[in-house]
């Protein structure tokens, strides 16, 4: 969308991680609700990790309450845009938490890891674990 | 970023290189405590403050006129030159040893150290509704002595644990660029910036010859 920038809108987050997802056609496997929880749960994370991200709302981490019939909205992701990346990989790993697969365990395990390297070091690139 | 606020451009850009993942507002709470330290130590912001005294009146309330600032220590009182004896056992709160026997205007000198507001957004220019973030300052400060304040701020923010910026060795070597920072500002204090000056004390003149 003309002159949204990638992943600082809910909309822009959830598509980011469908596309990561591989669920970018309908019907989806990944229903977007389920896809905003991951969300919110992500940023509740992000403040036990790092309150500094929440400085002057330390005990209001937003939330989010997104359905298809959003989809049209811009309705911006309050956290620094430095760390917006960690949280798509919480989305995305949160996602796959629910599969049984072995690769997607491991992939759901890789994500949720990167998430906490993005928020408390400095490399941030995901890795497959050894 | 605002351009009352243009003198701490430098100092952000630079704090931002070296602590990677940090966040804007972090660097200004920690900045903050960093001026308030340097402050306390090196009595280095001071002014001297009018104060009209009545008759028979010991107790008197004095504040900063031109900054937004802390009362930290009383430097000194005097009236017309002579030294008048004075305690401020609350800051901002000057008591004179002896009623003045007549009206007078005494004139107080103080060291000053920075202030918070309570939502903690302020600005250092002090216009109202304006919320930078940052103390105000005066500007000759910032520019004379920006490198012992990025030392502080780095210092105080490589120390913090569980962040990409966290560096042990790196903190502890800008703590001590820090303190080494405030020990040469109160050395310039004691020197009133003058090059190979004997030692000012308040309150008497400047000595008229040089060692």
């Amino acid at each position: 969308m003309a002159g949204e920038t990638s992943l600082s809108t809910v909309r822009e987050m959830v598509l980011t991680a469908r596309v990561l997802l591989m669920d970018t056609v309908e019907p989806y496997r990944y229903l977007t609700p389920e896809l905003i929880t991951g969300l919110n749960i992500g940023l509740l994370e992000a403040r036990r990790l790092r309150p500094d991200l929440f400085l002057f709302t330390p005990s209001e981490v937003p939330s989010y309450l997104f359905t298809d019939a959003d989809v049209g909205k811009a309705v911006p992701i309050a956290i620094d845009q430095m760390y917006l990346s960690a949280l798509l990989y919480y989305i995305v790993g949160h996602a796959q938490l629910r599969d049984e697969e072995d690769t997607s365990d491991v992939r759901a395990a890789t994500m949720l890891q990167s998430f906490s390297a993005q928020l408390l070091t400095v490399p941030s690139q995901i890795g497959v674990p050894g | 970023m605002s351009g009352c606020n243009s003198q701490y451009d430098r100092l952000m850009r630079e704090c931002r290189i070296q602590l990677p993942g940090a966040l804007d507002d972090v660097i200004k709470l920690e900045f903050f405590d960093a001026a308030d330290e340097f402050f306390k130590t090196t009595h280095l912001w001071q002014e001297t403050i009018d104060l009209g005294v009545t008759a028979d009146r010991k107790d008197y309330e004095i504040d900063s006129n031109e900054w937004l600032a802390v009362i930290d220590l009383l430097l000194g009182v005097c009236s017309n030159g002579i030294p008048v004896d004075a305690t401020m056992a609350v800051p901002g709160e000057l008591v004179l040893r002896y009623s003045p026997s007549n009206d007078a205007v005494y004139q107080v000198s103080v060291a000053l150290t920075v202030a918070s507001c309570d939502d903690g957004h302020q600005c250092g220019c002090g216009n109202a509704g304006c919320s930078n973030g940052f103390p105000q300052i005066p500007t000759w400060i910032i520019q004379k002595y920006r490198e012992t304040f990025k030392d502080g701020v780095l210092g105080r923010m490589m120390s913090q644990l569980a962040k990409p910026y966290y560096n042990q060795v790196l903190g502890a070597y800008h703590a001590a660029r820090f303190r080494n920072g405030m020990s040469y500002a109160r050395m310039q204090v004691l020197h009133q910036n003058v090059f190979d000056a004997q030692a000012w004390q308040f309150p008497q003149n400047f000595a008229t010859g040089r060692r």
